[in-house]
């Protein structure tokens, strides 16, 4: 297989370096010198900024957690952790390498499921309290691949720096998840007239006082969002339980919706005859109303921006190269399998473009296989520099609806809604 | 033995070992003139994470993990402010919620503060008076022009763990108000008590209304009363298992036992930062004495239970707030 697909590749041409790039490591345009290797290994720096973030993930130290794999720690209370970009390199994040971001510290550390029920309570004709065996057996299964991706997924990359979860790219991950349908559950329940939004909370509680955000996390959705029909309240990851920190028993999947809708631990459906006031609705996760929801310091100075939940938008298109990383040097004429993912809310990815001299030319890759227009959807290039330099690749995807991703990086107060292309720098050698 | 044999022999594989070694050896050097360098070894700088060992689960309803999740505390920079920074910011979030931070101007984090204070109520428990030194603390140490220009920080701390051990030996004749120096924040109690400990007492040390009881201003009394200081030795060794009331409130957290997994070392270190930090080193009774390691092996022999301990409680002699099991 591999000779027949390297020589038709190669025969087009497809991808071939233009010899020596003239980008240099693009890390150096933000003013800061990357951690290099000296003698043996050296450890990234503990924060980076005022600068851009220059790395791919966040740079915070490996750390074990219960039913993970050791993932780069932001914060240990309320826990944040990060997928390191080599899980990437698969279509489906494994559950003990999914990311994990908690908004408030009572993280469960475990729960009775002779006690836990499911409640679909407020204005409802018929109150439920479901147990895990109810939605088990009583609701048709059904599943759904999507991308669970963190609203500050890289943050770190803003200019200026914005507070908040300083997330390099891999607050992302993507999964096969199965449940039973929202709409299913808001049947057997009943609306009633006065029915205005719903609201979803979950077991996961914090130290402020009552009627702050710091005290409890609910997200609420309008009762006539379409959002809901897509919705799925899952029970399980990649046909596994969800694991503690993502969730267990069961937690809220919106496709094509960013995560902070996500509910983790989800305990209370809970239809409002009201537009929700509470904190993370209010307050907090909101975007600039403009295209791409760009903005710019000034303008939010002067008090210029109105500003929307980020509900309001679906996942912007992106793609990410994720390996070769950097992390070896390529000889001069090997054919390098480039690989990565693409995903956009806003309709499936058709296509994924390669440029191997940083965005002059473009070129297409090949997409594998199809899991549905809300899941990663990985993708591979054979590329084969002809001679030795520095090369930067960079990688664009386009979707359905004619979204492509923009050369220029956003600005927005919160850190939300980045997509801009993103670029690898690679080493090539002689090879004799 | 002919060359024939001898043939037939390295072409199985099986050479007399010393022969083979010294050729081979000639062997490379001669025929790798491309190997740049080999076999050089140094320390590794990263460090291992240790594999989690399996867990076992029983076949019942409760799911979940086993004990608590890992807190993983973060080094803050050394500086006027810190222990005012640990002790409330740490009520709702650990502090490496700071040190995630990209630097920021200094009017970002003054904003930060207030968001916190305002916006997250965290103005319910966070005194006014104490506003400024933590806004001031992070200006000084986290900004783009301040961060990192501690040029002390190694130092300091370096000193505070070396010196935390002796400094916290109250001198004889003190009076109760005098005080004992308290260990710093990077002192060896510290990290063992952030480790260990902080998740249920809280980095503040007033602990979790109705689960766990508080240090802060609680532990000068239990030394103060007869029996008080063999107590808490005991309490951290074994456990306590049974409600308790502090100051008039009831708590009926439990504590584990930590003869398992502390060293002699780390319990006095640990109980030697709780007796003195958050001011309690101002109300120690004259008589205190720090904690030994050899104070707490002499202790472990007694292996009790947690009711035991209990029990012990229910008998201390109480001299300042009388504080009833």
């Amino acid at each position: 297989m591999k000779k027949i697909e390297r020589n038709r590749l190669s025969r087009r041409g497809l991808l071939q370096g233009i010899g020596l790039g003239t980008a240099g490591l693009m890390l150096d345009r933000y003013g800061m010198q990357p951690a290099f290797a000296q003698d043996g290994m050296s450890a990234l720096p503990a924060y980076t900024g005022p600068g851009a973030n220059p790395y791919w993930n966040a740079v915070g130290p490996y750390a074990t957690y219960p039913q993970k794999l050791p993932l780069l720690r932001l914060t240990d209370r309320p826990v944040q952790l990060e997928t390191p970009r080599h899980y990437f390199n698969q279509v489906f994040t494994p559950n003990e390498a999914t990311f994990v971001r908690y908004h408030l510290p009572g993280e469960p550390n475990s729960v009775d499921m002779t006690k836990w029920r499911l409640q679909l309570e407020g204005e409802v004709t018929k109150p439920l309290s479901l147990s895990l065996a109810d939605l088990l057996n009583k609701f048709e299964p059904v599943e759904v691949a999507a991308v669970m991706q963190c609203s500050g997924n890289s943050r770190s990359f803003f200019q200026p720096r914005v507070p908040g979860g300083q997330w390099g790219n891999g607050a992302m991950a993507n999964a096969l998840w199965t449940g039973v349908r929202l709409s299913d559950l808001i049947k057997a329940a009943g609306l009633k007239a006065g029915a205005v939004e719903i609201q979803f909370q979950g077991l996961d509680f914090g130290k402020g006082p009552k009627g702050y955000g710091s005290h409890a996390f609910m997200k609420s959705w309008s009762i006539d969002d379409p959002i809901l029909e897509q919705a799925i309240v899952a029970y399980a990851m990649n046909g596994e339980p969800l694991p503690m920190l993502n969730g267990f028993p069961v937690r809220m999947v919106f496709p094509g919706k960013f995560a902070t809708y996500w509910l983790k631990h989800v305990t209370w459906i809970r239809v409002l005859d009201h537009k929700d006031s509470n904190f993370w609705m209010a307050r907090a996760y909101r975007i600039p109303d403009t295209a791409n929801g760009a903005t710019t310091p000034e303008a939010v100075a002067r008090g210029e921006v109105r500003m929307i939940p980020i509900g309001s938008v679906n996942l912007p298109v992106r793609s990410f190269l994720v390996s070769p990383d950097g992390s070896s040097k390529i000889p001069a004429g090997l054919p390098t399998m480039i690989r990565g993912i693409a995903f956009s809310g806003t309709g499936p990815v058709v296509k994924v473009e390669i440029s191997p001299d940083n965005g002059r030319s473009w070129h297409p890759a090949a997409l594998g296989k199809d899991y549905g227009p809300y899941s990663f959807r990985t993708w591979h290039a054979l590329w084969t520099p002809r001679k030795p330099g520095q090369y930067t690749l960079a990688v664009r995807a386009t979707d359905a609806h004619g979204h492509r991703q923009p050369d220029k990086a956003i600005w927005n107060p919160g850190g939300y809604l980045l997509n801009n292309i993103l670029r690898q720098s690679l080493t090539v050698g002689p090879a004799a | 033995m002919n060359i024939k044999l001898i043939i037939a022999i390295m072409l199985a594989g099986i050479a007399v070992p010393a022969w083979g070694y010294q050729s081979n050896e000639a062997g490379a050097n001669r025929a790798a003139p491309s190997l740049v360098h080999e076999g050089r070894y140094s320390t590794g700088t990263l460090g291992v994470i240790k594999q989690p060992a399996p867990t076992i689960f029983k076949p019942d309803a409760t799911y979940g993990i086993t004990g608590s999740w890992p807190l993983y505390p973060a080094t803050l920079a050394p500086g006027k402010g810190l222990s005012v920074v640990q002790s409330y910011c740490s009520i709702c979030h650990s502090t490496s919620y700071i040190v995630n931070q990209p630097p920021l101007p200094a009017k970002k984090w003054a904003g930060e503060v207030h968001k916190m204070l305002r916006t997250y109520g965290a103005g319910h428990y966070i005194p006014q008076d104490k506003v400024a030194a933590i806004i001031h603390y992070l200006q000084a140490n986290y900004t783009p022009a301040t961060i990192g220009h501690n040029k002390n920080s190694t130092k300091n701390s370096a000193k505070n763990s070396a010196s935390a051990h002796a400094s916290v030996k109250a001198r004889s004749g003190n009076t109760a108000t005098a005080g004992v120096a308290a260990p710093g924040p990077h002192s060896a109690g510290a990290l063992v008590f952030r480790q260990n400990c902080q998740v249920c007492h809280q980095a503040s040390g007033h602990g979790i209304t109705g689960t766990f009881p508080p240090l802060a201003g609680h532990l000068p009394d239990v030394l103060a009363a007869t029996g008080g200081r063999q107590y808490l030795a005991d309490a951290v060794l074994f456990g306590l298992h049974g409600s308790i009331t502090v100051n008039g409130r009831s708590y009926n957290g439990s504590m584990p036992v930590w003869a398992g997994r502390l060293t002699d070392k780390q319990i006095a270190d640990v109980l030697n930062y709780a007796v003195t930090a958050w001011h309690n080193n101002r109300q120690l009774p004259s008589t205190f004495k720090a904690y030994s390691a050899r104070d707490i092996a002499s202790g472990r022999r007694k292996n009790l239970k947690p009711a035991e301990v209990h029990k012990i409680r229910a008998q201390l002699k109480w001299t300042g707030r009388p504080q009833t099991p």
